[in-house]
């Protein structure tokens, strides 16, 4: 019993890193990401480890999710006023 | 064969590090080290277990077997678990400051690919 729900979980965690690296769409492998996190949570408690499970799967479920769907929704937010950034004027000559 | 566990884990950080020399979406870059640090999670617990153990808590004997057994110390490694756990809370953190810079970095240059943020050329 122990091996089969070792297997599975490995199984499924290998599916979801394989989806992080083939899957195109961000949002998609954000999502994988946090399947593979999620399993990984579950295989912590199959290898005797809950407290561990307790923390992987607050972040991995959870917080890792939340804060690339984040990162991917304000990268795609244009900045109106680029004063805001709080950054010297784009002047071309500052660049080096 | 907890060798599976072993063979799983190298092969999630080979697939983090191929992401991260064959993209050049920053993003996704991030993503392959959220991969390899799943996989050093997997490593460290999969050392940790040992045969039929169960977890390092230890308010009673577990089903059948006596308080000898807990003498010889069958429960799973919990100096193995703790280094675990801090690796995790580490790791949350990692990711969100590189996904800040991430996002300060594409406010900038408006772009995510890594090879046409020009500072970042050799």
């Amino acid at each position: 019993m122990f091996w089969v729900l070792d297997y599975l979980c490995l199984a499924v965690v290998l599916t979801g890193a394989v989806l992080v690296v083939r899957l195109r769409n961000l949002a998609g492998a954000a999502m994988a990401l946090s399947l593979v996190g999620t399993v990984l949570g579950l295989l912590f408690v199959v290898l005797g480890a809950p407290d561990d499970a307790h923390a992987q799967i607050v972040v991995g479920a959870i917080a890792l999710p939340t804060l690339y769907l984040i990162a991917i929704g304000k990268v795609r937010t244009d900045v109106e006023d680029r004063t805001e950034l709080g950054e010297p004027a784009d002047d071309p000559d500052d660049r080096p | 064969m907890i060798l599976v566990n072993y063979l799983v884990g190298v092969v999630v950080f080979a697939l983090g590090v191929a992401v991260i020399l064959t993209r050049r979406n920053l993003v996704k870059i991030v993503m392959g080290l959220s991969l390899i640090e799943s996989s050093g999670y997997l490593l460290l617990l999969s050392a940790a277990y040992r045969r039929g153990s169960t977890a390092p808590v230890l308010l009673k004997p577990p089903g059948g077997q006596s308080e000898q057994d807990l003498a010889r110390g069958n429960v799973a490694d919990p100096v193995l678990q703790n280094v675990c756990l801090t690796a995790i809370v580490i790791g949350v953190a990692v990711t969100a400051v590189l996904l800040v810079t991430v996002v300060r970095i594409a406010q900038h240059y408006r772009t995510l690919d890594a090879d046409r943020v020009r500072d970042l050329r050799g």
